[in-house]
């Protein structure tokens, strides 16, 4: 006995984002995490009547991270650049993003550029280095010559204030 | 009981506090997706996350975060490089040789200089029907020093006798030794010390012309003598 398809079609349309967000996170690939994704999903075919309905979100994250751990075990990730977990978000043109989608990205992206302009300049300047220019915190402390208890903290009051920032109403 | 899978990492006391041990929480996650997590800390952390959901979705949200702040640095560095001219190719001499464009930027402000002074000598002793000329004068303000000489002969001559020779040496000019100062030389008294090197029944050339001529020999834009040096 196989879970619905409109059911499975819902469980996608509502956690599908944040399930390949999270296995970006995990593989830090984007083709990978697309892979791993749709393996969730054909398990959720197969094996999702098996969960119980107020616990199928869960169930997704386990199944999730378990095709996750598969992939990364046959030793396929090559990249672990923050590149391939911006990329998905940045090619639109093959997606099928729809135009509604794009705005909000679009609205999404000013928002995160003006969370970013009201950093003070030294945690602005750790975020760029860490997230754009890929460098290490090591890396950074050293080249700013600060300790690298101080670059984490800049980082992590950053962070604190851009996730803020984004969690606004109207972001 | 849900833990932040970072035994070892000395940011990841919680608290009582829900804020707080939110906060950690969602540095934890940052942590991990950037790869900040020793060996240790990682396998802990993947521990929470085969079983916490909380964690996972720390993970999803860190992960869309850094994508979204990599999107919008990555634009605004492409909105800085195109604002901001390309620095010059390589293969491309950043800088001009020194010396050829200092020789030729001095005959170029000569022949400025004299063109400028030309348009305005000859506005004040032109009628006004002359404005032909005057644009003959100032358009074809070229390097020839034939034209210069030919066309202050012209107006000069109308109104020798009402113009006052330039620069004549006033007693101002000179220190107390009596010796001309030159400090304060200008136009004016170039042109007194270059007349004195032209035939008393010539006209007094000012010495504007003088510099304009023989810069005008000495360069030409196109002179294939000039010399180019490269850095």
């Amino acid at each position: 006995m196989r879970i619905d398809s409109a059911v499975i079609a819902s469980l996608y349309e509502r956690y599908a984002d944040e399930l390949g967000l999270f296995l970006r996170g995990v593989l830090r690939n984007s083709d990978l995490a697309a892979e791993a994704l749709q393996n969730t999903f054909t398990k959720a075919v197969e094996s999702g009547h098996t969960a119980r309905e107020e616990s199928l979100k869960g169930w997704l994250f386990r199944v999730a991270f378990h095709e996750a751990a598969l992939l990364r075990r046959r030793g396929q990730i090559h990249d672990r650049s923050l590149r391939q977990i911006a990329r998905n978000g940045q090619s639109s043109g093959d997606s099928g993003e729809r135009p509604e989608e794009r705005l909000s990205r679009s609205e999404m992206l000013t928002e995160v550029q003006r969370a970013l302009h009201d950093l003070p300049p030294d945690q602005r300047r750790v975020v760029q280095m860490r997230i754009y220019e890929e460098k290490s915190f090591a890396e950074i402390a050293e080249e700013l010559s600060v300790p690298l208890g101080t670059v984490l903290t800049r980082m992590r009051l950053a962070l604190k204030k851009l996730s803020r920032q984004m969690q606004k109403p109207g972001t | 009981m849900k833990t932040n899978g970072t035994p070892g990492d000395a940011n990841g006391a919680g608290g009582p506090h829900g804020s707080f041990a939110e906060d950690d929480a969602q540095w934890t996650a940052l942590r991990y997706v950037l790869g900040e997590m020793n060996a240790d800390e990682t396998e802990a952390f993947e521990r929470t996350l085969s079983t916490d959901l909380q964690a996972c979705e720390h993970v999803a949200a860190a992960a869309r975060l850094t994508a979204d702040l990599y999107s919008a640095l990555s634009t605004e560095v492409e909105v800085m490089t195109k604002a901001v001219p390309s620095a010059p190719a390589k293969d491309i001499p950043i800088s001009a040789p020194v010396r050829s464009t200092r020789r030729g930027l001095w005959a170029v402000v000569g022949l400025v200089a004299a063109v400028c002074l030309l348009t305005a000598g000859g506005l004040s002793l032109l009628p006004l029907t002359g404005d032909n000329q005057e644009e003959a004068a100032v358009d074809h303000a070229d390097t020839s020093a034939g034209s210069l000489v030919a066309i202050w002969t012209e107006r000069s001559a109308e109104t020798a006798a009402e113009t006052p020779l330039a620069g004549a040496a006033g007693p101002d000019r000179v220190n107390a030794e009596g010796v001309p100062s030159f400090a304060d030389t200008d136009a004016a008294d170039d042109s007194a010390a270059d007349s004195a090197l032209v035939a008393e029944d010539d006209y007094d050339v000012p010495g504007w012309m003088i510099a304009a001529v023989e810069n005008g020999k000495s360069w030409r834009p196109d002179d294939a003598d000039t010399e180019i040096r490269e850095n």
